[in-house]
Order: C-alpha cells, then sequence, then structure tokens
C-alpha cells in the first residue's frame, strides 16, 4: 500500500494534476456558492467536462469539484442567507447571525478552516480504511450483497430528512426506474419500448442531470428571476487567529469524526452531518445560548462536519458501489463513464488510478482553502448571480451534459422528462435523492437476488434456509429490519412533532 | 370520516395517482418472464402497499401543514408560468438536434432569461454572448467533447 | 525501451516499404483516404486495444500493397451489448471506407435473442480475419468438494443442477461455453450468471460458486483460488508462457469440447469490392504476421493466436453461428433466450 501512495504521490504533484484540481476545488466553490446551485448540481454538471480525459484526470477534477461545492455552499448561506447547497442550511443559522453582526468575516474564515480540518481529516480515514473494507468486502457473497443494498435503501428512511415514508416510496420509485433495459440475469427486455438506447437501462448521469438540473431550473423559475435588492454585507477580516481556532479544537475533532462516520453510512448525507454536529456541539458547548445568535462554534460544527461527508461517504462508494447519497452517486456516475466499476476489485484493478484520486482530495482541500483566503472577497459577487440567469444557463448546461454522455439526443428526452417528473416529486415534497440510488441499487439489488435463488436452488434450500445459512447474512437482515422499523417510528414521531408545532403555530419552514 | 386539507390533502391526492400508477405497473409486469418479473413486481406492488399508508396516514392527519393559500387568479398564473417555464425548455430540447446546440442555445438563452425578468436587456445579451463563447471554447475547443450540431452550426 | 521499440517500427517498415516500393501488388486498387474502425465497445476495453494495436500495423500494410497510406481512425460505438456498434457496421458505405471488430459468440448470441437490426449477420458481415481468440478457462474453486473438474463433472451427471458454475453472463462466450460443456459430458450445470468478469471473479475467490468459466486473465488474477483449471481448446495455449501448464479438456477430462472463446475478428460490410477486401485481407495476414505487432499485442495483453484469413474466418464465423444454434434450446430452456 505505501507502494502506491508513493506512486501515486508523484503522479498528483505533476503540474497537470495540480491544476485540474485547483480548478475542480475553484469551480466547485464558485458553482456551489450559487443559489441554487448543489453540490450534487455542480458534480452532474461537470461530468461531462471529464469526458474526454483520462480517468485519472476526471477523478481529481471531479473529486476537488466535491470538496469545493460542499464548502462552496457556506458562502451563499453565510453572506445573504441563501444556502447554496442543502449541507449549508446548518452553517448558516449562524453564519449570518454573525454577518448580521459585522462579523461576516470571521464566519467565513472559520468556515475555511474548519472545512480543511474535517475534509483532510475524512480523506485520511478514506486513505486507510478504504482498503481494508475491501479487503472484507471481497469476502461478501451475493447473499450478503442483496442484504447491504436493501439495508441502504431502508436507511433512506431511518435517517433520511423528511417524511420516511415518502423517502422509502420515491427509493422504490428509483429501483423501478432501475429495472428498465436489460434483466441483468436473463437479457430480457423490460420497458425498453423497443429503443436501443435504452436496452442498458436509464444511464445514472442522465438521470441525475435530469432529476437535479432541470427540477431545480423549473422551481428557480417559479420564483422572482431578478432580485435587485439582494447586496453582500461589508465582511471585514477573514483570518481568525490561531487562538480562536485552538478554541475550537474540540469542536474540530469532534465535528470531524461525526461527519466522517456519518458519510460512512448510506441514506444520509452532508445536510443531516452537519445538524448533528451542531446538536452535539452545542450540548458539549459551554455557552449553548449562543448558539443561534451568532455562535462561531455553530459554524465551525456544521463546516468541519459537512466537509468530513467527502471522505466518509466515498469508502462505500468506492469499495461496494453504493452511493450513500445523491453527490456520491454523481461522482459514481463520472467514474463509470472512465469504465471504472466501484467494488473491491478496483482496489487490485485499478490502484494507478484510485490512489491518485484519493491523494488528489488532500490538495483539493488545500486549495479551497487558499482559493477562499485569497480570492473569495472578489468572487463573492457570485452568490448574487439572479436566479433568472442560473436557471437558463444550467438548462444549457444539462443539454450538454445529457446529450455528450453517449452522443444520443435520446438522452436529451430522458432527462428532460425525468426532469418534470422530478419537479412534480419535489411540489408534492418528495425527496429526489433516493431515487438515484434506487437507480443504482435496483439492478445490483435484483440480480443478487436472483443469484441467490439460483445458488439455492442448486443446493435444494429454499432462499430463506440459504439467507440463514450465514451469520454475516443474519446480521444484516437484523440491522435492515431494524432500521425499517425505526423509519416506520421516526414518521410516526416526525408526523406528531409537525402535528404540534402547527398546532403551536410555529413556522414548520417549508 | 373529515376531508383532508392543506398538505394532507395534496398526500392524499399524491398517495392516489401513486396508487394508480402502481397497479398499472403491477399488470405490466404480467408480460414478462417469470424470472425477469419478479422484481419489478414486488417492487410495484411495494409502492402500491406504501401509497395505501400514506393515504391511511393522510385521511387520519386531524392537524395539518397549512400550503400558503392563494386565490384562484393567482393559483392560474402560477401554473400557466409553470406551463411557460416547461415549454420554453421544451422548445430548446426540441430545437437542438434540428439547429444545433449552439444556435438552439442562444435562442433559447435570450428568450428564457428576458422572460424570467432579467434587464437589462444587454445583461441578457451579454450573459448569452459570454455562454455560448465559454461553453464553445471548454467543450469543443479544449476538451473535445461532442455537443449537438444542426442545420446551422 | 519505447523509444528503441519505436525505433525499431519505423525502421523494420521502411524497410519493408523498401523493398515493395517498386511495385505494389495492388497499385490498381483504390483506397479510401480515411477508414474508420467501428468498434462496438468503450474505449479502453479489450476489444478497443486490439484496434488500437492492430490498425497502425494495417494501415503500414496496406500502403505496402498499394502505394497509398489510409488514414484509419477508431470509432467506438458502445452500446445494447454491441449492438448498436455492429448495426452501423453493417449498414455503412461499402466503399471500403468502414471496417469493423466483431465479436464473436457475442454477434451470434445477441442475433439470437431478439431481433438484431444487422441480422442475418452471416451475409451482412464480410470476413477480414481474426488472430484473437481468448480462450474460456474453467477453474475449480479450491474449496468444493470435488477434488477435480472431472468429479465436478461427473456429479452433474449423476445429479442434474447440483453443481453451481459463475460466469460473467448472460449471453456471453463464457455462457455458452459452460454449455458446450455441459451438452458434450451430457451433465447439467446450475448456471449463475455474473454482470462482468470481474464480480465473477470474485464470487469464485469468495467460494460462492464451485466452478468458474472465463478467460485467460480471469485465471491469472484468481489462481491461488483454483485447484484445477483447463483450458477449451484442442491444443495448449501457448502464446503466452503462464499458460502452457494449463491442461486442455482433452487431457483433464479425457473429451475435447472444441474451440471455446472470445474471439474479436475484423469484418467489413458485405458488398464492399472484391479486390478492396483481397486488399484488406491481405495486409491484415502480412500485420498480423509482424513480430513487432506481435510483441505489442503481447505487450498489452492481447491473447493472440494464429490467424485465419478471409474465408477461413468465415468458416469459423459459420461454425460459431451453427454451435449456437445447437446449444440454442439450453438458452430457451434456461430462459434467456425467448422462443
Amino acid at each position: 500500500m505505501w507502494e502506491q501512495i508513493a506512486d501515486a504521490a508523484i503522479v498528483i504533484i505533476q503540474p497537470g494534476s495540480l491544476l485540474l484540481a485547483f480548478l475542480g476545488a475553484a469551480m466547485g466553490t464558485v458553482f456551489g456558492a450559487m443559489p441554487g446551485v448543489s453540490a450534487t448540481l455542480s458534480i452532474a454538471l461537470l461530468v461531462p467536462v471529464t469526458f474526454e480525459m483520462t480517468a485519472t484526470s476526471g477523478l481529481i477534477f471531479l473529486g476537488a469539484v466535491y470538496c469545493g461545492a460542499i464548502y462552496g455552499g457556506s458562502i451563499s448561506g453565510i453572506l445573504i442567507n441563501v444556502p447554496g447547497t442543502p449541507a449549508a442550511v446548518a452553517t448558516m443559522i449562524d453564519g449570518y447571525e454573525m454577518t448580521k453582526k459585522g462579523k461576516g468575516g470571521l464566519a467565513l474564515g472559520t468556515d475555511i478552516c474548519s472545512s480543511f480540518v474535517g475534509g483532510q481529516f475524512s480523506v485520511i480515514v478514506l486513505l486507510f480504511l478504504a482498503p481494508l473494507v475491501a479487503m472484507v468486502a471481497l469476502e461478501i457473497r451475493s447473499a450478503e450483497f442483496f442484504w447491504i443494498v436493501i439495508f441502504a435503501m431502508s436507511t433512506i428512511g431511518a435517517i433520511g430528512a423528511g417524511s420516511a415514508i415518502k423517502g422509502l416510496m420515491a427509493g422504490i420509485f428509483g429501483l423501478i426506474i432501475g429495472t428498465a433495459g436489460m434483466h441483468p440475469m436473463t437479457g430480457t427486455l423490460r420497458y425498453a419500448f423497443d429503443q436501443p438506447p435504452l436496452y442498458e437501462g436509464v444511464p445514472v448521469i442522465v438521470a441525475l442531470v435530469g432529476l437535479f438540473s432541470i427540477s431545480q431550473v423549473l422551481y428557480l423559475a417559479e420564483g422572482k428571476g431578478m432580485d435587485t435588492q439582494l447586496k453582500i454585507p461589508e465582511v471585514g477580516r477573514m483570518w481568525p487567529g490561531r487562538a480562536t481556532l485552538w478554541k475550537l479544537r474540540g469542536v474540530l475533532a469532534r465535528s470531524s469524526i461525526i461527519g466522517t462516520v456519518v458519510g460512512l453510512i448510506p441514506g444520509a448525507g452532508a445536510d443531516i452531518a452537519s445538524f448533528i454536529a451542531r446538536s452535539e456541539a452545542k450540548r458539549y458547548s459551554k455557552n449553548p445560548s449562543e448558539y443561534g445568535k451568532g455562535s462561531i462554534e455553530g459554524v465551525c460544527s456544521a463546516e468541519a462536519a459537512n466537509n468530513a461527508v467527502v471522505g466518509g461517504s466515498l469508502i462505500p462508494m468506492l469499495t461496494l458501489g453504493i452511493p450513500g447519497n445523491a453527490v456520491t452517486a454523481a461522482l459514481l456516475g463520472g467514474l463509470l463513464i472512465h469504465g471504472l466499476i466501484p467494488g473491491p476489485s478496483l482496489f487490485t484493478d485499478a490502484p494507478d488510478i484510485l490512489y491518485p484520486f484519493i491523494l488528489s482530495l488532500f490538495l483539493a482541500n488545500l486549495f479551497f482553502a487558499v482559493f477562499g483566503f485569497g480570492a473569495l472577497r472578489y468572487v463573492a459577487k457570485v452568490v448574487l448571480v439572479p436566479q433568472g440567469i442560473i436557471a437558463a444557463v444550467v438548462t444549457a448546461l444539462a443539454v450538454i451534459g445529457a446529450y455528450s454522455f453517449r452522443n444520443l439526443t435520446f438522452d436529451i428526452w430522458i432527462m428532460f422528462s425525468l426532469g418534470v417528473v422530478g419537479y412534480i416529486m419535489r411540489k408534492a415534497d418528495f425527496p429526489l435523492a433516493p431515487i438515484i440510488l434506487g437507480i443504482i441499487l435496483g439492478p445490483m439489488a435484483e440480480e443478487n437476488l436472483d443469484r441467490v435463488m439460483t445458488l439455492a436452488h442448486a443446493k435444494e434450500l429454499t432462499t430463506i434456509e440459504f439467507f440463514m445459512g450465514r451469520w454475516q447474512t443474519v446480521l444484516l437482515m437484523v440491522l435492515t429490519f431494524a432500521a425499517i422499523g425505526y423509519s416506520f417510528y421516526r414518521d410516526y414521531r416526525y408526523r406528531k412533532e409537525l402535528e404540534a408545532k402547527i398546532a403551536n403555530g410555529e413556522d414548520v419552514g417549508k | 370520516m373529515h376531508f383532508p386539507k392543506g398538505a394532507a390533502a395534496r398526500d392524499s391526492v399524491s398517495a392516489l395517482v401513486i396508487m394508480a400508477v402502481s397497479a398499472g405497473g403491477v399488470y405490466s409486469t404480467f408480460e414478462f418472464p417469470q424470472r425477469a418479473a419478479a422484481w419489478p413486481l414486488y417492487m410495484w406492488g411495494l409502492l402500491a402497499a406504501f401509497s395505501v399508508l400514506l393515504l391511511f396516514n393522510s385521511l387520519r392527519q386531524t392537524v395539518t401543514e397549512q400550503l400558503a393559500q392563494v386565490d384562484k387568479a393567482e393559483r392560474n398564473a402560477r401554473i400557466k408560468r409553470i406551463a411557460i417555464n416547461v415549454g420554453l425548455i421544451l422548445g430548446f430540447v426540441i430545437l437542438v438536434p434540428i439547429l444545433g446546440f449552439f444556435t438552439a442555445a442562444g435562442i433559447y438563452l435570450v428568450i428564457h432569461m428576458s422572460y424570467l425578468g432579467i434587464r437589462p436587456y444587454w445583461l441578457v445579451a451579454l450573459v448569452t454572448g459570454g455562454v455560448l463563447i465559454a461553453f464553445y471554447m471548454m467543450f469543443e475547443f479544449f476538451l473535445g467533447v461532442l455537443v449537438p450540431h444542426g442545420l446551422i452550426f | 525501451m519505447k523509444k528503441l521499440f519505436v525505433t525499431g517500427l519505423v525502421a523494420t517498415s521502411l524497410l519493408m516499404t523498401g523493398a515493395v516500393m517498386a511495385a505494389p501488388k495492388y497499385a490498381d486498387v483504390k483506397i479510401p483516404k480515411n477508414i474508420q474502425a467501428i468498434v462496438a465497445y468503450n474505449a479502453g476495453g479489450s476489444s478497443d486495444a486490439l484496434a488500437r494495436v492492430m490498425l497502425p500495423f494495417w494501415e503500414k500494410k496496406v500502403e505496402e500493397l498499394t502505394g497509398k497510406k489510409p488514414n484509419a481512425i477508431v470509432v467506438n460505438l458502445p452500446g445494447a451489448g454491441g449492438e448498436i456498434g455492429w448495426t452501423s457496421l453493417s449498414y455503412a458505405k461499402k466503399d471500403g471506407s468502414t471496417i469493423g471488430v466483431i465479436n464473436l459468440p457475442a454477434v451470434a448470441l445477441v442475433q439470437a435473442a431478439r431481433v438484431a437490426k444487422y441480422a442475418p449477420w452471416l451475409e451482412k458481415f464480410a470476413p477480414i480475419g481474426v488472430n484473437i481468440i481468448d480462450p474460456n478457462v474453467v477453474r475449480l474453486q479450491k474449496d468444493a468438494k470435488y477434488a477435480t473438474l472431472k468429479d465436478a463433472l461427473d456429479a452433474a451427471k449423476a445429479k442434474p443442477g447440483s453443481v453451481t458454475v459463475g460466469a460473467d453472463g448472460p449471453l456471453s462466450d463464457d455462457h455458452m461455453a459452460v454449455y458446450a460443456l455441459a451438452v458434450k459430458y451430457g451433465a447439467e450445470f446450475t448456471f449463475v450468471p455474473y454482470s462482468g468478469g470481474a464480480p465473477a471473479n470474485k464470487a469464485f475467490q469468495s467460494g460462492e460458486v464451485d466452478i468458474a468459466v472465463g478467460n485467460v486473465f480471469d485465471h491469472l488474477k484468481t489462481k491461488g483460488s483454483a485447484k484445477d483449471v483447463m483450458v477449451l481448446r484442442p491444443s495448449r495455449y501457448t502464446s503466452m508462457d503462464a499458460m502452457k501448464g494449463v491442461k486442455t479438456a482433452k487431457e483433464s477430462i479425457g473429451m475435447d469440447v472444441g474451440d471455446l472463446g472470445s474471439t474479436r475478428g475484423w469484418a467489413a460490410p458485405a458488398g464492399i469490392p472484391a479486390k478492396l477486401l483481397t486488399v484488406y485481407r491481405e495486409a491484415f495476414a502480412m500485420a498480423v504476421n509482424d513480430p513487432e505487432y506481435k510483441k505489442a499485442a503481447l505487450k498489452r495483453n492481447i491473447t493472440i493466436v494464429d490467424p485465419l484469413v478471409g474465408d477461413d474466418f468465415g468458416g469459423f464465423m459459420k461454425d460459431q453461428q451453427a454451435l449456437v444454434g445447437d446449444l440454442l434450446d439450453l438458452f430457451v430452456k434456461g430462459g434467456y433466450i425467448k422462443k
């Protein structure tokens, strides 16, 4: 492993790699900072940029975009109280309060430092944990894999945001879209309508671009296209100072760990991690009453956690091929177009691509910090780009993205249709991320289940007996049922809380 | 039994729609050979079951989140607005293979941004021109990524 | 090293061009200036690699034969299991400006599975030649309860369906090899498809299946997990040193099951001018016999064999189609092909 890391280090210190990592981090930051352009959308829109690159270059670029976009999302939150990405909502609560008090610079500076620390911590974990997980994953058999996939889908209900039932329904909808094309085990065509472009199913990248960009465009286009009232306030000095950072060390450490762990769990993403980290920080804080009124700890905890999700979330994606959230799903799409199929074999088959990618994330975190301190003052204006412009330009980029993946006009239609469906679902309060996970995980679940049934038949066992044959499988089944049970409990509690809030006349944030 | 209002009403409508769609979905699996039919059948069935649950929950809900109240005229205006936005994107998608990406995108960007109230017009022109040049340089020139070409460009 | 290689290459070709420069054999044949070589799979795949390694040599040989050097480029048209690329090849202009790689038995299997737009393929493609057959290798898992492959096959004969065989599939060359082996031996396996060679290898290593069928590199990657191995060829595969020790089916189970594997041959759309086809075939034969080409191919892990040119390849194509026809019932019975 050390040898591979050393080889990879040589690859990433090439000027080309450095440039790509810097461009990726800078573009990610700028895209993420634009209100309405989430981290997922940033990656989905920038994947086409990598079509003609080598796999290594493409991944270095996309990884950097991921890191930059998660960080960049908080900029608009802090400056104008509009989150650039859902992951920045927790940051915004205290960040914007600080700006109102004239400490916007301090908020931005803390934001950069915390994102940097959280990000680097999680990449270290990724670097050393992923190969171990991959080694264990080599022993995973179809039965276990089936339950891992089902577990991943059920955790969406257990820890996602909003209604658990709706989350699960969105996931199932994705699983159904995933059945289009050839049946993985027999090649039977389903829902292909005699269209060869559909024989291999709905391409993840195309679905992602459609669901996230077109639905978002329609959402943005609903409101005022241009708001001339918005202004960026004076921010002042950004560097928070060593003393301040030293005081935050406990918060930083705790939040980085929380972010990484939450990232590992499928179904949860940076938004959830940042809220958990913030409430944990508040619990341990000496002055919890400051939270919500411009607490620097609030900004620090949320930001360290959401950037720490990056490394954590890449572990299941790279080692098992299971993306835990929409952003990693987008990144997975980026891997697939370069012919890299994530899974344990990736670590033995393509270490020459994988390790440079992982190491480049260190660079990405460094570069967005440099970019943040160096250029933020000048590029902060992007948060003021009118939504009307963002909407139109995103559509144009989405069309390129959908088309150039396979050079098929047909894919533009898939993208458009899914975008409209996604918009309607959003209006009905269904989350979109589980759909993407379903599209990716559906074929995996189906093929492993079919295989289990075939194997069980050969051994003259029923499918249930076959599942019971290995303790690993049983453990995963227990976990899955626990997650589903908890989803229903959570849904019950969610409704009760909502009702209580409404009964009290509180704003439910819709 | 009471008739649901607000978010609960919306949810019950969604549940009914999904129920109908999943019934159709269940039916669609009958034409597949058995081995290929099992999984989609389970999934459609599960979706149907969840939609029943959603309907049940939304009907049972006594206190519900109020959705923003709008009068009929504004509601219609809003629907019209959404339809126009969808229509503009649809027009763009139709034009791309005919006119080629750059021409179609130029027309689309100008119309949609103008419709969304971007003013002054020189800003619309500037953004359109800038975006087209940037895309051309980035995709065609630097990266060699294919974009659709058509009659004009 | 690389430089040396290139210099060597240039030197050889200069020498050879010089030798025939005086009178190109087919100086009267008009060669298209640009030639597209369609590959029905992604860039970076094995079919793509073969095309990219082969074309520069082939271009030069065409030049030697006609005095004009065409510019051949690879066009990747992946999708629908290869159908998109092969359909484009079959409908391409018949002026020699398009040739392509056809993958066997995939072309025949896709046609058997659904109404492929390029059907009937034997009439749509004019064979140029083939020199790449990646033979099927059958491996027995080291923890399986059978001592040898022969024991496992006997068990599958005595109790049909009791032995599990994993492979890339369905409708792959590996899948076909499983059926061919079963039919020849009178056994019946439980076939377990995996979506690709890597997942199949992983499953084999984890002990999920008793036997795995794959190609040369699948075996080399999973050597440690196998206790008995055989190659489905009439004779041992000697082009690669690592494979010389692997027994043939005849040596291992006492029965020859034919020449099975994944084949990537060159073809042109049927109906291109006969003279042009002759030139392409001769250029192919010269290119694959060029020692520099062999070196380059082996370096890229391309499994070369003695070439079949022109009608010999055509005969091979017919054999493949016939084999698919023979095994059709099994595919139908397994639910992989609708009748």
